[in-house]
């Protein structure tokens, strides 16, 4: 009786394991597959946006079914590498370009899209610059998608009138300028929303970092070749702490969201609020005439750059439907893809051949206008280790407690420090 | 006295305690040994190798700023929050004990904030602190007591203290709710015998029911010290930790290292010896609620 159990086991494991193994073998084109989308679209018209390359990837190729896991993009990363490290349901993923994505790529767990990049001619489409900020090790694991445009000081031209300013300055006297009108006239310059880990600070701090450095010493400041305590950073907390001697800062920035500082600024007690692109759509809704001005040339050798957060998508290295996988990164990074995510969530897509009509917002049709006239780096919070932007960022937010130049540079002494420990244990 | 079970009583017992046992194993046994193990290693949870470093992330715990920061943090919220919860909860019991009328309603009044979530309770407090026109900073200006009102979640100075009455405000209920069943379960001849010989309201309180109350008291402090000393959400939705840390505690630190860096071992590290000192204080309270178990 015994040896027919184990006869009887030994049977249905043997079947059930072919089994496995043929469906896993025979499976075609043609046969039904589910693929997992993980993305941090969870709501509003950015889902609608996802729901859009879903329909449309569904479309063209009707065997396959996307399934979107949108969470909050707060746990979405640590969501995302437990679901990858533990070989779990993800086959296309987001991430953010700069350490997040190089983390997760350098780990193994992103496969290479070296050859997809060859095979789909996107080297012809996006520029080296792009391409850069996707390649770790020397090969590229992802696929551009859209940017945010950080620093920009968005206003109501309305409240600058007023005090007679009716063109944007062109140069860091005028701009120097117009604060001092602004707030001789009693209303604050900046509308700094702090609050909740101060990622916002330094919106109006990396500009100042490249405006008065330049954009090479700022991507060697982010990369670690050079180090925060350098004196260029410092003269950049000059200039804040002269803002702030000028009371140029709306009070008790920490205090503050950047949508909990609105009111004020709607009520013209602050003239700018910093933020990236992506309020734009929160200003329409608030049914306000609104403008965006960036920080103008600090001097005439140093050109423009500025900071972007660039959004990408990879696959999973252990995907088990790579070709369907690499078919919907193909769609993404397309000009279909992303006109189709336009078409819900109006955004500044990455592609260049969007064509110009798809930006029925003057204002973003100018930011991309901007974008392709400016060069670009990623942010603090986004280039260097995550523990350094944040410590940076957290450390900012004391300087609004106390905004002296001690403060200062005990902030870049932390900062560094940090980046250092970083960098001594990656080397171990 | 000890009961004498028999041995298939025992075994039904021990049949019937099988399911959650397993999945206390599970879910909390097998991830704590885990965690411990973790604290031993250099790892970002996604690497494919884990380094092992014995007891470095411990020895880079207590020369770490920041975390010697949320641990003083944790001690000084945790006298703000035990002392305020208790303190108030103990005060509410002993004047609803008094026989005021609409008691329960009052009771369930004070209760309510313990059903609040954080994410309203954030919002609700958010909205008092606000600098410009918040409850708390407009009544003071309106009370001529301007030069008092601040930015108070964004000023490091009182940050702390500010989550803390927050955080209070919810804890009192509980509190209350303990001393209250304490105080009912006090027999009225020895309060009436007391006073019929002579005995003030002080007396009676402070010599007779507060110390019959003390095993109440223990279990009310132990537990919210507990609570004190794990507390995450309030701050998460009030704070984020700041400013600058100024609200950081040993949990929050936790979290950021863990999540937010991907520090694994040194999260796990963090998040030992929080639970060594949790376990450390509460071990005495547990002991003496099993032994009172054991005595009916």
């Amino acid at each position: 009786m015994t040896k027919m159990r184990i006869a009887l086991a030994v049977a249905i494991g043997v079947v059930a394991v072919v089994g496995a193994f043929a469906s896993g073998t025979s499976e075609t084109n043609t046969q039904p597959v589910t693929i997992y989308f993980w993305n941090t679209e969870p709501t509003g018209d950015r889902h609608q946006g996802m729901e859009n390359i879903v329909a449309k990837f569904e479309q063209m190729y009707p065997n396959v079914k996307v399934v979107q896991n949108s969470l909050d993009s707060t746990p979405y990363l640590t969501a995302l590498r437990t679901a990858l490290f533990g070989g779990g349901t993800v086959d296309v993923f987001k991430s953010w370009a700069g350490s997040r994505a190089s983390e997760i790529a350098s780990a193994g767990l992103a496969a290479d899209l070296d050859s997809f990049w060859k095979d789909n001619q996107f080297d012809t489409v996006y520029n080296a610059g792009v391409k850069d900020v996707l390649t770790y090790g020397g090969k590229t694991y992802y696929v551009p998608f859209l940017y945010r445009y950080n620093p920009l000081l968005w206003y109501m031209p309305s409240t600058l009138k007023k005090y007679g300013i009716t063109s944007q300055p062109k140069n860091w006297a005028e701009f120097d300028a117009m604060l001092k009108t602004l707030k001789s006239n009693g209303v604050y310059p900046f509308a700094l929303g702090n609050k909740g880990g101060g990622w916002l600070a330094p919106y109006l701090f990396e500009p100042l970092l490249i405006r008065t450095g330049g954009m090479t010493f700022y991507k060697d400041l982010i990369s670690g070749k050079v180090p925060f305590t350098d004196a260029r950073v410092l003269k950049a907390f000059e200039i804040w702490k002269q803002w702030a001697d000028n009371g140029y800062f709306f009070p008790d920035a920490n205090a503050y969201t950047w949508t909990d500082i609105e009111p004020y600024w709607q009520k013209e007690q602050a003239a700018f609020i910093p933020m990236n692109d992506a309020a734009l759509s929160n200003f329409h809704g608030l049914n306000v005439d609104v403008s965006y001005m960036r920080f103008p040339q600090y001097s005439s050798d140093v050109p423009i750059g500025d900071t972007m957060q660039l959004y990408v998508f990879g696959a999973a290295a252990n995907s088990k439907h790579m070709k369907e996988s690499m078919n919907l990164l193909k769609l993404i990074a397309s000009v279909d893809g992303q006109e189709a995510y336009m078409k819900a969530s109006p955004s500044l897509m990455i592609n260049p051949n969007i064509p110009t009509s798809m930006y029925t917002d003057p204002l973003q049709l100018q930011l991309s206008k901007d974008f392709n006239a400016t060069a670009m780096s990623l942010p603090i919070d986004m280039g260097p280790p995550q523990e350094v932007g944040q410590t940076f960022e957290q450390a900012l937010e004391g300087w609004f407690s106390s905004p002296t130049m001690e403060t200062a540079r005990a902030i870049l002494e932390k900062t560094q420090a940090t980046y250092q420990s970083i960098l001594k244990k990656g080397s171990n | 006295m000890k009961h004498r079970y028999s041995a298939r009583l025992k075994l039904t017992l021990f049949i019937f305690t099988v399911p959650s046992l397993v999945l206390f194993v599970l879910f909390f046994v097998y991830p704590m040994i885990q965690g411990v193990r973790l604290s031993f290693f250099d790892w970002n949870g996604i690497a494919p190798t884990m380094r092992a470093i014995r007891l470095g992330n411990y020895g880079e715990l207590f020369g770490d700023s920041d975390f010697g920061r949320a641990a003083l943090n944790n001690v000084v919220w945790a006298f703000e929050f035990v002392l305020g919860s208790t303190l108030i909860g103990l005060l509410l019991a002993v004047l609803l004990d008094l026989g005021i009328r609409g008691e329960s309603v009052i009771k369930t009044i004070i209760y309510f904030p313990l059903v609040v979530s954080f994410p309203v309770l954030g919002a609700i407090w958010t909205w008092i602190y606000e600098p410009q026109g918040g409850l708390l900073n407009s009544t003071l200006r309106t009370l001529g007591l301007g030069f008092i009102a601040k930015p108070w979640l964004a000023d490091k100075n009182v940050a702390l203290l500010s989550v803390a009455i927050a955080g209070i405000w919810r804890q009192v209920g509980f509190c209350m709710v303990y001393f209250a069943a304490g105080l009912r379960g006090i027999p009225r001849e020895m309060t009436d015998s007391a006073r019929i010989d002579g005995a003030g309201t002080m007396v009676v309180y402070f010599r007779i029911i507060f110390p019959l109350l003390s095993y109440v008291f223990g279990i009310v402090i132990t537990l919210t010290l507990i609570q004190a000393l794990r507390a995450f959400s309030i701050i998460y939705v009030m704070t984020a930790g700041g400013p600058d840390g100024a609200t950081t505690n040993l949990a929050y630190f936790t979290y950021i290292e863990a999540f937010h860096y991907f520090k694994m071992g040194y999260g796990s590290a963090s998040a030992t010896i929080l639970m060594l000192v949790v376990i450390a204080l509460s071990y005495p309270i547990i002991k003496r609620m099993l032994a009172t178990i054991y005595e009916y």
